[in-house]
């Protein structure tokens, strides 16, 4: 069956490509739950490595602590990016006003902009203004680098969007405002759920800015929690370690299984941009 | 209500895509924008909206000047060529979301969505998303919208060109007695002549933006003032043939390769005072020509024959000219044979070669 075995090359690929990382996966979920791995294989099942749900790890804050700050992060800077972006978006896409193409060439290069290098700009900007090791700073910051990505994404949204609709409810009897809000924004309703889960997911994961520009313990996001769990001049303990991994992980999994849908729009209706 | 254009002209950048026109339609009157693609029709359509604003001119809704009204100011209902409706609301939200707009009460809202839905039959179709419904179906929905608010002024924008041929002619009758039943002075853009033809009281012809002709549909079809009025209108579209006129005898003759056609009468009056020896272009209409195997004013050889069921169309060739005439189905000639055309005298048109303008009406 020449035909079958065709159809059967994609699948191998996959399968082989994929593996190491389900292997990844699987040593991760093992070895949270053991003493000790040797390969794959565990020793001595345990649920000690998970001790960390109910009693804090040595003077680190509780993990629920940990947890409150990350959404405290990641939360207001999912709201934002998708608000400004929405805003800023539309005006890209169907304002005409001086400045416009090069606002829309400076997004994209701004996206293309290596965050790392600014960190210690953004230091001196943030102690400028007293909100270095605040919340609110980190999520500012993490707003402006995600602004460029987010404004060219939508923009590529409201492209879509035909003006007859637009023109159609400025007949009717909107505003401009009006016609946006309950018009248009309805419409790009697929595109503004994935900005917000992506940009969600961007700030559950985020490391480098909350890193730098957040020095208390108690207000430190989940990844900058992990790894201070490996960064002890102490003996580092990796089933802790995946434990901790594992429980930062499960929520993401478990959230793009349910929106994988909205999130595949980003790729697919979103990229049609252009100046 | 009384629309007047003044001389209204809308440029973008360089381009003049509306130039210099004016425009009476009277109160209740159903208008038609008819023009190439390019033309400026749907510019114009939409400096009515209130979606461009004049580069200069002015529109006058009754007495007032709505040049700076912003549309929702208006008082029009539009239907778009794409219907335009929105995705995310079922049908009935659809055909309330103008009056909701005006916070309207519940009740009144409620009575007037179901009249409309019933006019123009979509009462089953109310829960129901755009996405679900035909192309049909989607038009009725989008002029339903329209009308809801009891426009003084209904705009639409090549409403049937995305419907099948059936179809077409079905909903070209329901819009025009809908229009009639209503009374609301209508304008509609539209490239198909034919559509122009039957809806309208009157069409608006352009070209480049600029007017070309504006009268009642059978007097732009009889009495067409320009070449390209004569060659816009009509279907199958007119003959043109280049020929001199020619006085022989104290008689005149219009002549040219292949015809040699005398007239008499007051035809003939009239075309002797435009000189002898003047080049000029004839037009005929397909059906303004008759065929016969003996003689007649012109020398053709069939090229290729239609048959349109109610009549032939005879494509045929007078030297090099193609001529297009529609003859009884009873007609059969063969291919490549040789035949005699006659023209019906009082339904010729002359035009100037460079001025393009007719020369006997």
């Amino acid at each position: 069956m020449p035909n079958r075995l065709r159809s059967a090359i994609p699948y191998v690929l996959l399968i082989l490509l994929t593996t190491p990382i389900l292997v990844g996966y699987l040593w991760l979920f093992i070895s949270s739950m053991s003493a000790r791995t040797y390969g794959l294989r565990p020793e001595g099942l345990t649920l000690e490595n998970w001790r960390f749900l109910v009693e804090p790890i040595r003077s680190r804050p509780s993990i629920w602590q940990v947890l409150l700050s990350t959404l405290a992060f990641a939360i207001p800077l999912g709201l934002l990016d998708v608000t400004i972006s929405s805003m800023a978006g539309y005006a890209l896409s169907r304002l005409r006003f001086p400045g416009r193409r090069m606002f829309l060439s400076f997004t994209i290069v701004l996206h293309a902009f290596p965050s790392a290098t600014l960190l210690i700009a953004i230091f001196f900007v943030l102690r400028a203004i007293k909100l270095y090791d605040s919340i609110l700073g980190v999520v500012l910051v993490s707003v402006s680098l995600g602004l460029p990505l987010g404004i060219w994404l939508m923009k590529g949204f409201y492209d879509n969007v035909s003006w007859d609709i637009e023109m159609a409810a400025l007949i009717d009897g909107c505003s401009r405002l009006r016609t946006w809000w309950s018009v248009v924004l309805p419409i790009i309703r697929p595109g503004l759920a994935a900005l917000l889960i992506f940009s969600f997911l961007g700030g559950w994961g985020a490391y480098i800015i909350p890193y730098t520009f957040l020095v208390t313990a108690t207000i430190q996001p989940i990844s900058v929690f992990l790894q201070s769990l490996t960064g002890d001049y102490t003996f580092v303990n990796y089933g802790v370690v995946t434990a901790v991994g594992l429980f930062q992980l499960l929520p993401v999994l478990l959230f793009y299984l349910f929106t994988q849908r909205y999130l595949l729009n980003l790729y697919s209706g979103g990229m049609k941009g252009g100046a | 209500m009384e629309i007047a254009l003044d001389n209204l002209s809308k440029h973008f950048g360089k381009v003049k895509a509306v130039d210099e026109v004016s425009i009476k339609v009277p109160d209740g009157e159903f208008v038609a924008l008819l023009g190439p693609s390019g033309c400026g029709k749907t510019t114009l359509l939409l400096m009515l909206a209130g979606i461009y604003k004049p580069t200069t001119g002015t529109i006058r809704f009754g007495e007032k000047v709505v040049n700076d009204l912003l549309p929702k100011d208006r008082k029009i209902g539009m239907v778009f060529q794409s219907y335009a409706l929105y995705p995310h609301m079922s049908v009935y939200e659809n055909i309330v979301f103008p009056l909701r707009l005006q916070r309207l009460p519940a009740n009144v809202v409620r009575d007037r969505a179901h009249k409309m839905a019933e006019l123009v039959q979509v009462q089953g179709l109310l829960d129901r998303k755009p996405g679900q419904l035909s192309g049909g179906q989607q038009q009725r929905v989008a002029l339903s919208r329209a009308l809801i608010k009891e426009p003084d002024l209904l705009l639409l924008d090549e409403p049937l060109s995305n419907l099948d041929a059936k179809l077409r002619i079905a909903m070209r009758a329901e819009i025009k007695r809908l229009q009639k039943d209503l009374g609301i002075t209508t304008i509609f853009v539209t490239h198909d002549q034919l559509e122009a033809m039957t809806m309208a009281d009157r069409i608006a012809l352009l070209n480049n933006g600029k007017l070309v002709a504006y009268s009642q549909p059978h007097d732009l079809y009889d009495r067409p003032k320009t070449l390209f009025a004569a060659e816009f209108i009509g279907s199958p579209p007119m003959n043109f043939l280049r020929i001199r006129i020619e006085e022989k005898d104290g008689g005149v003759a219009l002549a040219g390769e292949g015809i040699q056609m005398p007239l008499a009468g007051e035809i003939a009056q009239k075309v002797k005072s435009l000189g002898g020896g003047r080049e000029v272009i004839l037009g005929i209409r397909p059906e303004d020509i008759t065929v016969a195997t003996d003689s007649g004013d012109a020398k053709a050889e069939v090229y290729i024959i239609e048959p349109l069921g109610r009549d032939m169309l005879v494509d045929l060739h007078v030297q090099a000219t193609p001529v297009r005439v529609l003859a009884p189905p009873t007609f059969n000639a063969p291919i490549g044979a040789s035949v005699a055309l006659t023209m019906d005298r009082t339904k010729i048109h002359l035009f100037d070669p460079q001025t393009e303008q007719a020369l006997l009406n």
